[in-house]
């Protein structure tokens, strides 16, 4: 306190001067309009100068809620994708959508991911908790990205795309004709597409859809595009190889999607 | 200390009542206006407090501002002169830049003239400035601010002149 007394006694003459400047800036402004429009311009830019960096560096700690906020309004807006997919479905078989959407989605975050491995496992930050099941679709902002493998109260692993032994059932965007999706394990941007016969017409840049066929993912989920395909001598399929939408080494946050009629589609294949 | 403060105020307000009501309203080729006021500024004594003469320098020049509708020039050029006068009579004044007359005759009459003439120039210079309040008019301030300083110094120093000779 001792400090702030003696800088200001010792200071007083360059106050008393900064105090009755400022005053007389004040009484210039009452003055005279012309005065007061000049002042009022000046103090604008000084202020937007100063608080620019501040601005700054505060929205940059506001970013996590920042993040958190547009992550509920993009599921919000899947949401309503999802539920123009359910509709157009409705619309072609000509029937009346009585339960109401089908799919729905829950935003997620991913806390670990490997895609060096032959079999990567993903894991996010919701689980049972937040109605997470097990066998439920997982998309990213750009197309898929695999299938919850398990769940606990409030985590779960999802199988990835990248996964050996895991086929996705996908479609030509352009023609409908129907194939298996399946990795490698080399290039995590690229998988394989394969089953498609060689009586359809496969041209690089293609895109691929999901196909709907499973009850993981609905109708029409991006994939990728065809990057190269070639036939094989005596062989009736071709070999394609897709570049994926989403890139699946820089996965933040996904969309955990819901079947509303799975359990009664499984039941029923189970008959 | 009280005498010397009862004669200067006495003296102040004469001074701002004649530039109020006499040269005010002398207009020197339609374009020159001296602040002859500014006599209280400079014959302050440079030993007192600095404090009390920032203040003096800003009510002056605000009883000045209200009195003829002034958008403040007077006060913050008043003030602002008030604040720099160590500097300006250092320069100016050299060796003697803290006797109690700045213009004492102990002093060379050149720095004495250095001295009067530079505190009404940087007056009249800030007086302009907060005046036009636009960078863009410079030329104008500046020749607003040498037309007013040569007036003012002219008339400053002869009221001086006639004031230390009687004395």
């Amino acid at each position: 306190m001792q400090w702030v007394l003696n800088a200001f006694i010792r200071y007083k003459n360059f106050l008393l001067f900064l105090f009755l400047f400022n005053l007389g800036l004040i009484i210039s402004g009452k003055q005279s309009d012309y005065h007061n429009s000049k002042i009022a311009k000046f103090s604008l830019a000084i202020s937007g100068f100063i608080h620019q960096p501040f601005e700054q560096l505060n929205s940059y700690f506001n970013l996590i809620d920042e993040n958190k906020r547009l992550i509920e309004e993009n599921n919000t807006l899947k949401s309503l994708v999802l539920e123009q997919f359910n509709k157009a479905e409705v619309l072609s078989l000509g029937e009346q959508n009585i339960a109401g959407p089908q799919y729905y989605s829950l935003p997620a975050k991913i806390i670990r991911n490997s895609f060096t491995q032959s079999r990567n496992i993903l894991l996010i930050d919701k689980g049972s908790n937040d109605n997470i099941t097990k066998e439920m679709g997982v998309i990213g902002p750009k197309g898929i990205i695999g299938i919850v493998n398990q769940t606990s109260e409030n985590y779960a692993s999802v199988l990835s795309i990248l996964y050996r032994d895991l086929k996705i059932n996908a479609k030509f965007k352009k023609s409908n004709v129907f194939g298996s999706l399946f990795w490698e394990g080399d290039n995590p941007n690229e998988m394989q597409l394969a089953d498609i016969a060689n009586i359809n017409s496969v041209e690089v840049g293609d895109t691929l859809v999901t196909g709907g066929m499973s009850s993981y993912f609905p109708e029409g989920i991006l994939i990728g595009t065809v990057k190269s395909f070639n036939l094989p001598e005596n062989g009736g399929y071709y070999n394609i190889s897709v570049r994926l939408f989403n890139n699946m080494t820089d996965l933040e946050y996904v969309y955990v999607i819901g079947n509303k009629n799975r359990k009664e589609i499984i039941e029923l294949l189970e008959r | 200390m009280i005498p010397y403060y009862t004669r200067f105020f006495s003296i102040a307000f004469v001074l701002l009542i004649l530039q109020i009501l006499v040269f005010d309203h002398i207009h020197l080729f339609n374009f020159s206006n001296p602040a002859i006021y500014l006599i209280i500024l400079i014959t302050y004594r440079l030993d007192l407090d600095q404090f009390g003469f920032i203040a003096i320098g800003f009510f002056t020049g605000l009883f000045l501002d209200l009195l003829t509708q002034s958008p403040g020039a007077h006060s913050l050029a008043g003030v602002s002169i008030a604040f720099f006068r160590p500097v300006i009579s250092r320069f100016a004044l050299g060796a003697n830049f803290n006797q109690s007359n700045a213009l004492s005759t102990s002093t060379l009459w050149s720095n004495r003239m250095l001295y009067v003439f530079l505190m009404i120039l940087i007056h009249q210079f800030i007086f302009s400035l907060i005046i036009y309040f636009n960078m863009t008019h410079l030329w104008i301030i500046v020749k607003h601010t040498l037309a007013n300083a040569f007036f003012s110094f002219v008339l400053i120093t002869a009221t001086l002149t006639l004031f230390q000779t009687k004395n």
